[in-house]
């Protein structure tokens, strides 16, 4: 039960791997930049601080046969100001947390608004329950960050959008 | 599992999979993994040492201070084993998002001395969505086992009264066809208020809607043997935040549970 070290390439990570999001071709030229794949994009709010900034969505994946769908996005701030990630919880229903699960989906079909699962403990299964020292909490110009939030959305729903406070919902994200 | 790093700069290795520190997270280790059931709607907490603050991971005792470029790190954790009909579960980290319906798959050789360390009870979170209907006022939560239709007592009744208002009906057969397709025995039905006001004057009140609510759903619905539980809670057990009126039309509710 020793700790193990070793120089690796990318090919020989094994279980990040499955998580590894992989450019879809018809994205190949939006995911060159940081090699995310885009499938929606919003701006932000004319009225919002944020003007100016986007959001891009990286990907929605659903678990199998199941109804949990992850979903990962990016912002990317133009401007001065600043998205402060931990004052970003949900604002209609008790979490307890410092994350960003005031990030909501929803299906415009049924017109059901999904808020991000929670545990019993009251933590949203999303970023920002927990910030290692590496973690970017507040996103600047020039520095874009991605984040990801998981949701509950029935089988048969095929595509959704994305709404992140301060920003215009992205649209038709497809379920993979 | 193995960690890399796949940036140009070195990270800080030492808390990066920790579960959080105001959670009692253990340092130096992969605390903060743990693995989702998504066909019962439950999170698997790592399996605690007995008596400890650690879990039965891979401890790197403060001696993995960062990762370098390119570097990676292999690590394990232990968790509770699901039942034998989850075949796979999704992994989640501190750092990265879901990772989708990982197999799960008997070892090759077992690992005597992890298999015969004495642990804690597993930790064993369950999972709850919330979701509102736009399209009306009410809003659901659903759990692995259990249905709960909030009903908002602004469309249910008229202010500080308990008797139904004509738009009640519309919902409350909604919700009479969902509990016969359900296959259910029992319902409870709870009320519930804001929290403005005098509980003395919000906690009968509270019953008294939900008396009501049953009456009428006893009334709609047509599985034989089902039974009924009320309760009224006055403002207790907010679901939404009283901060906001938002919030507090989300607290004045009635409630109805039923078993999936």
């Amino acid at each position: 039960m020793k700790k193990h070290w070793k120089k690796t390439s990318v090919a020989a990570a094994t279980v990040l791997t499955t998580c590894t999001l992989l450019p879809t071709s018809s994205y190949a030229d939006e995911a060159e930049e940081d090699g995310l794949p885009v499938v929606a994009t919003s701006e932000a709010s004319d009225t919002s601080d944020y003007e100016g900034s986007k959001i891009e969505v990286n990907q929605a994946q659903r678990s199998g046969d199941s109804d949990y769908v992850t979903i990962t996005w990016t912002m990317t701030i133009t401007g001065d100001a600043v998205f402060e990630a931990k004052h970003n919880s949900n604002n209609l229903y008790r979490y307890n947390d410092r994350s960003v699960s005031s990030v909501t989906v929803t299906d415009e079909a049924s017109e059901v608004r999904y808020h991000p699962l929670q545990d019993t403990d009251g933590f949203c299964l999303c970023t920002g329950n927990f910030y290692p020292s590496n973690s970017i909490e507040d996103v600047e110009e020039g520095q874009p960050a991605t984040f990801w939030n998981s949701y509950m959305i029935p089988q048969e729903t095929e595509k959704v959008s994305l709404s992140v406070p301060g920003f215009a919902p992205a649209k038709d994200i497809p379920i993979e | 599992m193995t960690l890399t790093n796949n940036g140009e700069e070195d990270v800080k290795g030492i808390d990066i999979l920790r579960y959080p520190s105001r959670a009692d997270g253990a340092p130096y280790s992969a605390s903060g993994v743990s693995l989702i059931d998504t066909k019962n709607y439950q999170r698997y907490r790592p399996l605690m040492r007995a008596g400890e603050t650690d879990c039965l991971c891979e401890s790197w005792q403060g001696d993995v201070r960062r990762i370098e470029a390119g570097d990676s790190l292999d690590f394990w954790v232990a968790f509770p084993a699901p039942p034998e009909d989850v075949t796979e579960m999704t992994v989640n980290t501190t750092v990265t998002p879901d990772m989708p319906a990982v197999p799960i798959s008997e070892a090759a050789e077992v690992d005597q001395e992890i298999v015969d360390t004495p642990v804690d009870d597993p930790l064993i979170l369950g999972l709850r969505s919330l979701q509102d209907d736009l399209g009306g006022d009410s809003s659901r939560e659903e759990t692995g086992d259990e249905t709960s239709i909030m009903l908002s007592s602004d469309v249910l009744f008229e202010v500080n009264e308990s008797e139904l208002t004509s738009d009640a009906d519309s919902a409350l057969e909604e919700v009479a066809e969902e509990i016969d397709a359900s296959g259910t025995e029992s319902v409870r039905i709870d009320g519930y208020t804001d929290d403005t006001g005098d509980d003395s004057i919000n906690e009968p009140l509270s019953e008294d809607r939900a008396e009501e609510v049953r009456e009428r759903l006893e009334e709609y619905t047509e599985s034989s043997g089902l039974t009924f539980e009320t309760a009224g809670h006055g403002s207790s057990d907010p679901v939404a935040n009283n901060d906001t009126e938002e919030g507090r039309q989300k607290n004045r509710r009635v409630t109805i549970t039923f078993e999936k």
